[in-house]
C-alpha cells in the first residue's frame, strides 16, 4: 500500500510485476529503515526492499536477480545481533520475508508445527500455547519478535531453553528452501512426494544441515516444520553459588549426566556473582526443572539439590514463583539491562566446551576491564553462560552495553565488539554459532584451508552469480 | 530541531523489535501498529521511524514528502511505547519530528488546514464559531455552575448526539454544570501534527475560563488527554478535576445520584480510545457503567485495555490519510466484533464514533456504534 505516488525505476517495476508495487519500495524514507539490526553495525542503506508474498514470488525475484546479477539479502525481523540482515552492497535488494507468517499445521500425532519463515516467535509461541504446546526449543536471543527463518538461519537460542532443545536449527524436522538460482526444494522426510514431514536426516543425507546457521548463503529458508512437546505442568527453580571452579564444573556436569534440567545456566566469574547475589564467588548456578508429574519434578528437585550440597554450593534462590518470573524474563531480560543502563547492546555470544568456561571468563576480564578499558567510555560487561543440547556443551555471552548517542563511545564500543571476536577465536578457540558479518570476518578466513574450500565450492554450485549474501562469509 | 531535544532516546532503541509483535502474559497480545499491520514496511512502525531519526539527526535524511507521509501516517496511540522494549518515549519523539516536518514546510495540506481553520474559528472544522452550541437546540444550557462540561470540537460540530446525551444526563441528575459560550478547541489536533507553537493560545484561552470551575468533564478522549497531561507540561498545574464523561458517569452510579430505569437488550463491545487508555490509564470507569446498564450483554474484544488497537483515527490520520484510517477500523475493530458477535461497539471518543460508524459504512457491517453517554441516557 503507498500513501502517496512517488517515482519508480524499472528494476521497482519489475519486482512489483511480481509481488504488487504495495510490496516494493526504494523511497530513502523507508530503505533507512532496513539500514540497521539489532547490531552495533553501521547502517547499509539498499537499493530496493521487496515483501514477497509466497515461495514462487521469491523463486520469481531470484531468478531476475540472476538474470540483471543482482545482490539478494534476505531477512525476516531484522533483529539480528550481527550484522546479518541488512545489504553489505550498496545495489541489494532486501527481501523482507515478513508477510510469510502463517502456521500452515499443527500435527498432533507426528508432534510438528509447519510455518512459513517469516512467522515471528510471538505468533508462533502464541498459536501454539493455546493447544497446549511449545518447541523443545523456543527462546532466540533476539526474542518474541523474532522470526523463524531467521533463527534457524543463525542458528539463534538462549539461555532459556537450549539446555534441553539447543538452538532453533536443532529442532528442524524438514524445511522448504529456495536455492539462489530460483529452483525450490524440500528437505527429510519431505524430499520424497509422499514421505511427508516427520524426521530430518534421511534419504540420501542432512540437506537441510546445508542450510541451518548459513545465514541464507546457500539458499533462503521459506517454510519450516519444527518438533513440539506439550506444555509442561509443574516446574521447580533453584540456584547455588559454589566457593571453586572445578566445583561448580562438577555439579553442571552431574545435572547434565542425570538429565535433571530443563534449563541450566552459569553465572561466570566474580563480577558477575556479585552483581546477582552479593557475595565475592568465582560462579553460580540457576536451574529450572519441569514436568508434567509433580513427584517426579520434586524428586528431581532433591537431586539437584543434593548435587549441589556435595560439591559445597550455597543455595541463594529457591522458589516456585521463581520459576515463572524465569521463563516471563525471556526475550525481555536484555532490555531491562538496556533500560537499567539506558544504552544500546553489542550482542557477542558463541560456544565452548563447559572445560574451557574460566579460561573463557578470565580472558574476557582481561580483554574487557584491562585491555580495552570499557570503565573508561562508561560501557558495561553483562556475562552469563547456559548448557545446550544436555551436554555439557554451552552457549557463552559476553554482551556490552554502550551510549550509542555519543560518537566517542560508539566508535569505541564498536572496537570493543569486534575485536571480541578476534579474541576470544584466537586465545580459547571460541565457536560461534551465528554468523553475522561482524563474527563472519573474522571467523570463515580462520577455518581449515579445505573447510573453507569446499564452503567456496558449494557456493558456486548452487549461486554461480554470487547474488544470495554476498560477501556475508567473506566470499 | 525539536527532534535534536531527543537525541539520547532515538539512540536507546536496541532495534529489539518489540514495537512490533510482543507477547505479554496480560493477555496473550502480539499484534502492537495496525499501520504495519497494513502498510508492511519498516517505515511505518516505531523501529523504522526510530531510524528514520536517527538518519535525520546525522543529517543523512532532511524533511521530505515521503518522510513525511510515513511520520504522519502514524495515530501516535501509544502502543509502540508502552510495549518499547527500551522504554523510549516513542510518541514525543514522533510529536518532535513532525514539529520538525511541519517547520520545514512539509505538514499535511489537510493539518495546515486545522492551523487555519483554529485561527479563524476556534476549531479544526472551518464550521462558524457563532454555531458551536447550536447542538444544545432544546436543552436549556446555563453559564454558571462550578462543573464544566468541556463539550468538544467534534461533540459540538460532528457527534452532537454526545453532546446532548450528556447534558441531559447532566440536567437529569441536577448537576451544577454550565458549558462555556467561549469554548475554542483544546488544542489536540494541533499538538498531534507538529503545530505545537500553535497550539498555546488556545490552551490559555480555555484555562483562562477553566479558573472558576471546580472539575471539568470531557467527551472526547483527546480532549481529556490534552487538557490533563498537555496542559499541564504548559502550565504547570491544571487548576481543575478532569474528567472523562465515563469517570463523572461512574462517580454519579456510586454517590446514588444516578438510578437506571430502563433496561438496553444489547450485546456489546468496547473499544478503548488510545488517548483515554493509554493516555489517561482510565480503563475500568467506562467498562463499570456499560456493565451496570440494565439489559447490556457485555463481551471484551481482545486485544483489550492497555493492549488494545487503535481505531485509526488519531493522531490526524483521519484528515491526513482517510482510507487507512478507515481500514485500520475495519480490520481491527469492525471485523473483530463482528467475530465476536455483538451488535455494537461502544465507546468513548467522539472521533473513535465517526472513524468506526464510516468503517461500518464502508463494508456494509450491521454493528452499530455508540458512545457510552448514549446508553447511558437511554436506560435513564
Amino acid at each position: 500500500m503507498h500513501l502517496i505516488q512517488e517515482t519508480r525505476s524499472e528494476l521497482y517495476n519489475i519486482l512489483a510485476n511480481v509481488s504488487g508495487s504495495s510490496n516494493v519500495t526504494e523511497e530513502p524514507a523507508d530503505l533507512v529503515s532496513y539500514s540497521m539490526d539489532s547490531s552495533p553495525e553501521p547502517a547499509r542503506i539498499p537499493r530496493i526492499v521487496v515483501r514477497p508474498g509466497s515461495t514462487d514470488e521469491i523463486s520469481q525475484i531470484l531468478r531476475i536477480a540472476n538474470r540483471h546479477r543482482y545482490p539478494v539479502v534476505p531477512r525476516g525481523a531484522g533483529t539480528c545481533a550481527g550484522g546479518g540482515a541488512t545489504a553489505l552492497q550498496g545495489d541489494s535488494i532486501i527481501l523482507d520475508l515478513t508477510r510469510l507468517n502463517k502456521v500452515l499445521g499443527i500435527s498432533d500425532v507426528d508432534l510438528t508445527v509447519t510455518a512459513q519463515a517469516g512467522i515471528t516467535w510471538g505468533a508462533l509461541l502464541h498459536g501454539l500455547a493455546k493447544k497446549g504446546y511449545r518447541p523443545p526449543f523456543f527462546s532466540t536471543e533476539s526474542g518474541f519478535s523474532g522470526t523463524i527463518g531467521g533463527a534457524i538461519s543463525s542458528a539463534s537460542m538462549a539461555s532459556q531453553g537450549a539446555t534441553v532443545g539447543g538452538s532453533a536449527a536443532d529442532n528442524v524436522v524438514t524445511l522448504e528452501v529456495v536455492l539462489p538460482m530460483g529452483d525450490t526444494i524440500r528437505t527429510g522426510s519431505d524430499a520424497l512426494p509422499n514421505g511427508g514431514k516427520f524426521t530430518r536426516i534421511c534419504n540420501g543425507g542432512d540437506l537441510a544441515g546445508i542450510f541451518l546457521g548459513s545465514m541464507g548463503v546457500y539458499g533462503i529458508i521459506t517454510e519450516a516444520t519444527f518438533k513440539l512437546e506439550p506444555l509442561p505442568e509443574y516446574s521447580a527453580f533453584g540456584a547455588y553459588f559454589f566457593d571453586r571452579w572445578e566445583d561448580g564444573i562438577n555439579f553442571g556436569l552431574k545435572m547434565i549426566k542425570s538429565k535433571i534440567p530443563e534449563t541450566l545456566n552459569v553465572i561466570p566469574g566474580n563480577r558477575a556473582v556479585k552483581k546477582s547475589y552479593n557475595v565475592d564467588k568465582p560462579v553460580a548456578f540457576k536451574f529450572v526443572i519441569e514436568g508434567d508429574d509433580k513427584v517426579i519434578v520434586e524428586r528431581k528437585k532433591e537431586l539437584a539439590d543434593k548435587y549441589a550440597r556435595e560439591e559445597k554450593g550455597v543455595e541463594v534462590e529457591n522458589s516456585i514463583k521463581k520459576t515463572k518470573d524465569w521463563w516471563a524474563e525471556w526475550g525481555e531480560r536484555l532490555n531491562k539491562i538496556a533500560v537499567k543502563y539506558e544504552m544500546m547492546w553489542g550482542m557477542i555470544c558463541h560456544r565452548i566446551p563447559l572445560k574451557k568456561l574460566p579460561e573463557a571468563q578470565a580472558t574476557a576480564d582481561e580483554y574487557f576491564y584491562e585491555e580495552m578499558k570499557i570503565d573508561e567510555y562508561n560501557i558495561k560487561l553483562e556475562v552469563g553462560a547456559y548448557f545446550t543440547e544436555m551436554r555439557p556443551a554451552l552457549g557463552y555471552y559476553p554482551y556490552i552495553f554502550f551510549d550509542d548517542s555519543d560518537p566517542r563511545v560508539r566508535k569505541k564500543a564498536w572496537e570493543v565488539w569486534d575485536g571480541w571476536f578476534e579474541k576470544c577465536i584466537t586465545t580459547y578457540g571460541a565457536c560461534p554459532y551465528w554468523l553475522g558479518y561482524g563474527w563472519a570476518r573474522h571467523t570463515i578466513p580462520k577455518l581449515r584451508t579445505p573447510v573453507y574450500n569446499m564452503m567456496v565450492t558449494l557456493k558456486r554450485a548452487l549461486d554461480p552469480n554470487n547474488i544470495l549474501n554476498p560477501g556475508l562469509f567473506t566470499f | 530541531m525539536e527532534l535534536e531535544k531527543y537525541r539520547k532516546d532515538v539512540y536507546k532503541c536496541t532495534r529489539c523489535g518489540y514495537c512490533r509483535e510482543m507477547i505479554r502474559d496480560r493477555d496473550g497480545t502480539y499484534l502492537i501498529c495496525p499501520v504495519r499491520e497494513l502498510m508492511g514496511f519498516e517505515s511505518y512502525y516505531a523501529r523504522g521511524r526510530m531510524l528514520q531519526a536517527r538518519h535525520m539527526l546525522e543529517g543523512r535524511m532532511t524533511p521530505n514528502p515521503a518522510l513525511a507521509e510515513r511520520m504522519y501516517s502514524c495515530m501516535t496511540c501509544g502502543n509502540c511505547k508502552d510495549h518499547c522494549g527500551a522504554e523510549i518515549d516513542l510518541v514525543s519523539i514522533y510529536e518532535a519530528m513532525r514539529e520538525d516536518l511541519a517547520n520545514a514546510g512539509f505538514g499535511l495540506d489537510a493539518h495546515r488546514r486545522f492551523v487555519e481553520s483554529v485561527e479563524k474559528d476556534k476549531n479544526p472544522y472551518f464550521e462558524p464559531k457563532a454555531d458551536r452550541l447550536k447542538w444544545a437546540n432544546g436543552i436549556e444550557l446555563r453559564n454558571d455552575g462550578k462543573l464544566i462540561y468541556f463539550v468538544g470540537c467534534t461533540s459540538s460540530y460532528r457527534r452532537q448526539e454526545i453532546a446532548k446525551a450528556t447534558a441531559k444526563i447532566l440536567e437529569r441528575t441536577n448537576a451544577d454544570f454550565r458549558v462555556m459560550a467561549d469554548e475554542w478547541c483544546c488544542g489536540s489536533p494541533l499538538l498531534r501534527t507538529g503545530y505545537k507553537k500553535q497550539s498555546l493560545e488556545l490552551a490559555r484561552h480555555n484555562l483562562k475560563a477553566f479558573e472558576d470551575a471546580e472539575t471539568i468533564i470531557t467527551s472526547c478522549a483527546g480532549c481529556y488527554k490534552t487538557i490533563k497531561l498537555d496542559y499541564l507540561k504548559i502550565v504547570g498545574k491544571i487548576p481543575v478535576n478532569v474528567l472523562h464523561t465515563s469517570e463523572y458517569v461512574l462517580s454519579l452510579i456510586r454517590d446514588g445520584r444516578l438510578e437506571f430505569n430502563k433496561e438496553v437488550k444489547e450485546v456489546v463491545t468496547y473499544h478503548d480510545p488510545c488517548h483515554l487508555g493509554r493516555g489517561g490509564e482510565v480503563y475500568e470507569a467506562p467498562r463499570e457503567v456499560l456493565k451496570s446498564i440494565p439489559g447490556i450483554t457485555f463481551k471484551e474484544m481482545y486485544p483489550t485495555g492497555k493492549n488494545s488497537l487503535c481505531c485509526g483515527a488519531g493522531g490526524g490520520v483521519k484528515s491526513g490519510f482517510k482510507d487507512l484510517a478507515v481500514r485500520i477500523a475495519e480490520e481491527f475493530k469492525i471485523k473483530p466484533s463482528e467475530q465476536l458477535g455483538v451488535n455494537a461497539i461502544v465507546t468513548t471518543c467522539p472521533f473513535c464514533k465517526t472513524n468506526m460508524i464510516d468503517a461500518t459504512v464502508k463494508v456494509g457491517s450491521k454493528i452499530g456504534v455508540a458512545d457510552l453517554v448514549e446508553l447511558t441516557e437511554k436506560a435513564m
